[in-house]
C-alpha cells in the first residue's frame, strides 16, 4: 500500500492526567476508505485517543502523519487540515436549529467553493427526519435524532478522515440498528473513519481492521475477521466461552 | 448602595467558583491576585495623594518685602480638585497679592494645602501648618465636614483660624473669647440656621408676593441640607412661630405641598418634578450644594414642568452655569455673591478675579479673600502677630468687605442682618435673565430697580 | 404613563450594558468586573475630544471607539492569561476597574464634568415631556439592541457566537477559535457599554466612579435574567428598567432607594430562582 493511502500514522501516543497514563504509547494506522475500530472497556482511553489527535488534549508522540503531513498541534488547524470529530455525547448546540448545527458544521470549508447546499442534500436524503424537523432547535430532537444531527454536522465538514466517538451510545436497539445503516452507507460514499465503539458487535460490521484497546495500549490488532476469532475477544468481549 | 450590592454579587460568584473543584489551584490563585487587586488599591489611595501634588510651591504668594519687619504666614486649606476648593487657594491668593503690592503693614505669605475634600487630610493640613510651615494664622476651609474635624486641632495648636466656607452652626459651638474655643472665627457664610431663617422670610413675605402660593422643596440628600430642611419645613407654615417671633406674627405662613429629595449623585429628576407638579406647586425651593445642581438647574429649564425653581444652588453661582443650564428665571439665595454693588469693594473684586483667574468667584472664594483681608487688618492694627493678640484684634473687626459690613458676633460668629445692611451681612437672591446675567432681586436695596420675573413656562395670577 | 416612557428609555440604555456583559460571560465564561470603565472610558474619551474643540459626532465615535479598543487591550493583557481562573479574572477585573477609576481621578480629578448634547430642548411623548437627549439615548441604544440582536440570530456570525456561547469546546470542533470569538465579543461588548456611557453622558455626569452603577445593573440584569441568556438579559432589562422607574414615580423618595430595590432583587433572585428567568441550572 503507497504511502498516500495512509491518510493516519500514529507512533508513540502518549497522554496522561496528572500521574494517570492513560495513553500509553499507542502506534495506529488508517489508510483511505477504510474504518478502523477502536474497541475497548469503559475508560480504556477510547474517548482519550481520539481527543488527543483532534488536539483537545494535550499529548506527546514519536510522530502523528495526517494526509501526508505532520499532525497540526492545535484544535483549528486539524479541523481546517480534514481531521473531523464526531464527540461522545453528540454535544449539539442545543439552542440552535438543526439547519444552522448542520450549516455550523461547513465552517472549515468556508475559504472552498461553496458546498453548503449539496451537502446539506445528501445528509437530509441521508436523515430524512432532519429535514422534516430542520427548523426546530436542536435541543428538542430524540437521542437518535441527536445522532444523526451530530453525525449530519460532521459530515458537512466533508472529513478527510472521520472520528466517531461511540455513535450509538445509550440508543435503544432499533434506532441503533438505523445509525448502523448510515454509517455503513457513509463509509461505502468513502468517507475514511476511525470508529469507537462500545458495542463490540457492531463495531466488527463496519470495521475493515480492529484494534483492541485495554489500560491506554494497544492489546490486539487485527483485520475484524481475525480480531472476531481471537479466543481472548471472543471471551472478554463477544461473551463466547 | 451600589457598594453593598457589588460585594454580595462578587461573593456568590465567588464562592460558587470555589465550590466548584479545583479547589487548591482557585486557593492560589486567589491568593496571588487579592494581593494584586490589595496592592492596586493601595496604589490607588496613593495616586489620590499625587492630584494634590507638592502642597506648598503651587500657591505660594511673593512674600517678604522689603522693610516692615516680619512676614505673616496664613495657612490656607481646601479641596483643591472642586471648584469651591480653588476659590478657596485664589481667593486667599489674589488676597495676598493686594496686600504685598500696596506694602501697608506687615508682608504676606500664604501656605496652600490641599485637604482633598477629607477631613483626615484637613486635619493634617493644621498640623503641618503649625509643626512645618509654622504659620499665625490660618483661613479657608470649604465643607462642614472638613471644617468641623479641624476644629479641635486649631484650639490645641492655637492659632487664630477664620473660617470660610462652612455654614454649619457648630463651627462656632463653644466659642467666646476666652475659651479654648477662642480662637476660632467665621467670617463667612452665614451660619445655616440664619440662612434658613432668611429663606423662610423671603419665602413668606417676598414670593409671596409675586402671586406664589404653593411651595415643595427640592433638597439633596445631604448632611448639610437636612437641619435646613427641617427647619423650612416648621417655618413655611408658621413663620413666626418657628424663628420665635424674629420673622413677625403679622406675617403669614405658606402651604407646603411636598418635600422631595434626591442623592447628590442624581442625574434624573422627572420623578421628583411629576410628584411635586401632582401636588399642586407653583414654586420648588431647592437645597443642593454639590455639581447636582446642574443638572437639576438644566432638566427644570429643559423640561419647564410648569413650576419656578429658587433656592440653594452652590453650583449655580458659578460662570459656566448659566451656559450649561440655559436655567432662565431661575432664583438662586441666599446666595453667596454677585457681581453688583453690595459693598464698594464687590464689584473691584469681582473684577479682579476674572482679570486674574478667568472665572466668576464662588461665595468662599469672595469668603477666604475677606478672611486674610481681616487678619492682615487686625495685625496691622496691632503691631503683632502673636495669636492671643490677632484674636483680640480680630475680635474688634468692624470693616467693609466684598460680602457686605463683616463684624463678629459674642461666638465669633459673622453678624447676619436680614433689615439692615450696616449692622451685618445681608443675603442676596439673585435671577437669572435670559442674556446670562444675574439681576439681584432681592433684598430690594440692592435690587438696583431690578425684580422678580415668572420664568418661562410659569404664570402667576 | 411617565413609568411606561421612561422605562421603556431607561431600559434601551441598561440593556446596552448589560448586553455586552451578558455575552462575555456566556461566550468565554469571562465575569469582568471592568465592565462599568468602557461605559466611563466612552464617556470621558468623547468629553477629552470635544474639549479639544472636535464636532460632536467625531468625539462620540472616538468615545465608542477608545472603549473597544479598552476592550481588546484588557483581553489581550489581563484576561487571556488567566482565562480559566474564573475567581483570578474576577478579581484581576476588579483592579483593572480600580486602575481605570484612579487613571480617570488622575487627569481629571473629582471634579465632575459635562458632555454636551446632540440635541437639546424637550419633547412630549404620549404626554411625557422629555429631555430630547434622553429620547435619543433611548431610541439609538433601542435600535443598536435590535441590531445586535439580529446579527445574533440572523446572521453567520451571530450562529457562531451562540455556538460558542452553547457548547465551548463542540465549537472547537466545527473549526471556530473560541478565543477569538471571546475576544470580537469583549471589543463589541466594551464599544456598546462605551456607547451608553457616550449617550448618557448630556443628562448625566462625569465622574471616576461613574462605572459602578452600570456595572452593578448589569450584574443585576444577568444574573436575574439567567447568566448568559441573551434574551434573558434582554427581558431583565426591561425589568430593572421599568422597576427603576416605578420606584423612582411611586415611592416616597424612590429615587434614593432605587439602588437599594435593585439588590434586593438581585438577592431575591439568588434566593429563589438561582438560575435566573431564562437561565439553566448549570450545564
Ligand atoms: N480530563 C481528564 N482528567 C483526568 N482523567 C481523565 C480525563 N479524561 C479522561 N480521564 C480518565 O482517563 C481514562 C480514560 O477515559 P476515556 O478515554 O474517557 O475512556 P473510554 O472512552 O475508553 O471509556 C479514565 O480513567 C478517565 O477517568
Ligand atoms: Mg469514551
Amino acid at each position: 500500500m503507497s504511502s498516500t493511502d495512509r491518510v493516519l500514522s500514529v507512533a508513540g501516543l502518549k497522554v496522561s492526567f496528572g500521574k494517570a497514563q492513560v495513553l500509553d504509547g499507542i502506534d495506529l494506522h488508517v489508510d483511505r476508505g477504510e474504518c478502523l475500530a477502536v474497541v475497548g472497556p469503559n475508560g480504556a482511553g477510547k474517548t482519550t485517543l481520539l481527543r488527543a489527535l483532534s488536539r483537545l488534549n494535550e499529548s506527546t508522540s514519536t510522530s502523528i502523519e495526517f494526509d501526508g503531513k505532520p499532525l497540526p498541534d492545535s484544535a483549528y488547524a486539524t479541523v481546517m487540515a480534514g481531521l473531523v470529530h464526531c464527540p461522545e455525547r453528540r454535544r449539539l448546540f442545543p439552542g440552535l436549529t438543526i439547519r444552522d448545527n448542520l450549516e455550523l458544521g461547513a465552517r472549515r470549508l468556508r475559504k472552498q467553493p461553496d458546498t453548503k447546499a449539496e451537502d446539506l442534500e445528501r445528509v437530509f436524503s441521508l436523515f430524512p427526519k432532519l429535514k422534516e424537523r430542520a427548523s426546530q432547535s436542536a435541543g428538542t430532537l430524540s437521542g437518535g435524532e441527536q445522532q444523526q444531527c451530530a453525525i449530519g454536522r460532521s459530515l458537512m465538514g466533508r472529513p478527510t478522515l472521520l472520528l466517531l466517538d461511540e455513535p450509538t451510545l445509550g440508543l435503544s436497539v432499533g434506532v441503533k440498528e438505523a445509525i448502523i445503516g448510515s454509517i455503513q452507507t457513509i463509509k461505502d460514499a468513502g468517507t475514511t473513519m476511525l470508529l469507537v465503539e462500545q458495542d463490540v458487535n457492531f463495531a466488527f460490521r463496519c470495521a475493515d481492521r480492529v484494534i483492541v484497546l485495554e489500560h491506554g495500549q494497544v492489546a490486539r490488532e487485527g483485520p475484524t475477521a481475525q480480531i472476531a476469532a481471537d479466543p481472548y475477544v471472543k471471551q472478554a468481549y463477544l461473551g463466547v466461552a | 448602595m451600589e457598594n453593598v450590592g457589588l460585594g454580595v454579587v462578587a461573593w456568590v460568584t465567588t464562592a460558587r467558583g470555589w465550590y466548584e473543584g479545583e479547589h487548591m489551584l482557585r486557593k492560589k490563585w486567589a491568593v496571588a491576585c487579592t494581593v494584586v487587586a490589595m496592592s492596586a488599591l493601595a496604589a490607588c489611595g496613593e495616586s489620590g495623594g499625587d492630584v494634590a501634588s507638592d502642597p506648598t510651591t503651587g500657591a505660594s504668594a511673593g512674600a517678604s518685602a522689603a522693610g516692615s519687619g516680619e512676614t505673616f504666614k496664613i495657612g490656607v486649606f481646601g479641596p483643591e480638585q472642586i471648584p469651591q476648593g480653588e476659590d478657596v487657594r485664589d481667593g486667599a491668593l489674589l488676597a495676598a497679592k493686594e496686600l504685598n503690592a500696596k506694602g501697608e503693614g506687615p508682608q504676606v505669605e500664604i501656605v496652600f494645602c490641599d485637604s482633598e475634600a477629607k477631613p483626615e487630610k484637613a486635619i493634617a493640613c493644621i498640623t503641618k501648618f503649625a509643626q512645618q510651615d509654622k504659620v499665625q494664622a490660618i483661613s479657608g476651609g470649604f465643607s462642614s465636614a472638613e471644617t468641623l474635624a479641624i476644629l479641635d486641632t486649631v484650639k490645641r495648636a492655637k492659632l487664630p483660624y477664620v473660617s470660610a466656607g462652612a455654614a454649619a452652626p457648630d463651627v462656632v459651638k463653644g466659642v467666646d473669647s476666652t475659651g479654648p474655643g477662642k480662637y476660632i472665627f467665621r467670617i463667612g457664610p452665614v451660619n445655616s440656621l440664619n440662612l434658613a431663617a432668611d429663606m423662610c422670610l423671603t419665602v413668606t413675605t417676598k414670593l409671596t408676593k409675586e402671586g406664589f402660593s404653593k411651595f415643595g422643596i427640592l433638597h439633596e440628600d445631604a448632611a448639610f441640607a437636612l437641619p435646613l430642611v427641617e427647619f423650612l419645613n416648621a417655618c413655611l407654615p408658621n413663620p413666626s412661630a418657628a424663628t420665635k417671633g424674629a420673622i413677625p406674627a403679622a406675617v403669614k405662613g405658606v402651604e407646603l405641598v411636598g418635600t422631595e429629595k434626591h442623592t447628590p449623585a442624581a442625574t434624573d429628576f422627572s420623578a421628583q418634578f411629576k410628584s411635586l407638579k401632582d401636588k399642586g406647586a407653583d414654586f420648588v425651593i431647592e437645597v443642593n450644594s454639590t455639581q447636582v445642581g446642574i443638572q437639576l438647574g438644566k432638566q427644570w429649564a429643559t423640561l419647564k414642568p410648569g413650576f419656578a425653581l429658587g433656592g440653594i444652588n452652590v453650583s449655580g453661582q458659578s460662570s459656566a452655569y448659566f451656559d450649561v443650564t440655559k436655567a432662565v428665571g431661575e432664583l438662586n439665595g441666599p446666595a453667596g455673591i454677585v457681581r453688583a454693588a453690595v459693598s464698594e469693594k464687590t464689584i473691584p473684586f469681582f473684577d479682579a478675579f476674572m482679570a486674574e483667574y478667568k472665572r466668576d468667584p464662588l461665595y468662599n472664594g469672595a469668603a477666604t479673600y475677606d478672611g486674610i483681608y481681616a487678619l492682615h487688618e487686625a495685625a496691622a492694627r496691632a503691631g503683632a502677630l502673636d495669636a492671643d493678640t490677632l484674636v483680640t484684634e480680630l475680635e474688634k473687626t468692624d470693616r467693609v468687605g466684598v460680602s457686605g459690613v463683616e463684624k463678629f458676633n459674642e461666638q465669633h460668629d459673622v453678624i447676619y442682618s436680614a433689615t439692615d445692611p450696616k449692622a451685618g451681612l445681608s443675603l442676596l437672591y439673585f435671577q437669572y435673565q435670559a442674556d446670562g446675567s444675574k439681576k439681584i432681586v432681592y433684598p430690594e436695596s440692592l435690587a438696583d430697580g431690578n425684580t422678580y420675573q415668572a420664568p418661562p413656562g410659569v404664570t402667576l395670577p | 404613563m411617565d413609568v411606561l416612557v421612561q422605562g421603556a428609555l431607561t431600559s434601551a440604555v441598561i440593556a446596552l450594558v448589560a448586553l455586552g456583559f451578558s455575552l462575555v460571560y456566556g461566550v468565554g465564561g469571562i465575569v469582568n468586573l471592568a465592565h462599568g470603565s468602557f461605559f466611563m472610558i466612552g464617556a470621558y474619551s468623547a468629553y477629552a475630544m470635544s474639549e479639544t474643540g472636535a464636532p460632536l459626532l467625531v468625539s462620540a465615535v472616538v468615545g465608542v471607539l477608545a472603549a473597544t479598543l479598552a476592550g481588546v487591550l484588557l483581553e489581550r493583557l489581563v484576561i487571556t492569561p488567566i482565562r480559566h481562573q474564573e475567581v483570578a479574572v474576577l478579581i484581576a477585573t476588579l483592579a483593572v476597574a480600580i486602575l481605570v477609576q484612579s487613571g480617570v481621578q488622575f487627569f481629571y480629578g473629582g471634579l465632575e464634568r459635562q458632555l454636551p448634547g446632540f440635541v437639546s430642548g424637550a419633547v412630549t411623548v404620549f404626554g411625557v415631556t422629555l429631555q430630547q437627549t434622553r429620547v435619543l439615548a433611548g431610541l439609538v441604544a433601542l435600535v443598536t439592541i435590535v441590531t445586535v440582536l439580529l446579527v445574533l440570530t440572523r446572521t453567520p456570525t451571530g450562529r457562531m457566537v451562540r455556538a460558542v456561547a452553547q457548547d465551548e469546546e463542540a465549537s472547537r470542533l466545527i473549526g471556530v477559535r473560541p478565543e477569538r470569538v471571546t475576544l470580537y465579543v469583549l471589543a463589541i461588548g466594551a464599544g456598546l457599554a462605551g456607547l451608553a456611557g457616550v449617550l448618557t453622558a448630556p443628562y448625566g455626569v462625569l465622574t471616576p466612579t461613574m462605572w459602578l452603577l452600570p456595572l452593578t445593573q448589569a450584574f443585576a440584569i444577568v444574573i436575574l435574567g439567567g447568566l448568559g441568556s441573551i434574551p434573558g438579559t434582554v427581558l431583565a432589562s426591561v425589568v430593572v428598567g421599568f422597576l427603576d422607574r416605578f420606584v423612582a414615580f411611586n415611592v416616597k423618595d424612590g429615587d434614593i432607594k432605587v439602588g437599594l430595590v435593585t439588590v434586593a432583587v438581585i438577592l431575591a433572585t439568588l434566593v429563589l430562582r438561582p438560575q435566573g428567568f431564562l437561565g439553566k441550572v448549570a450545564r
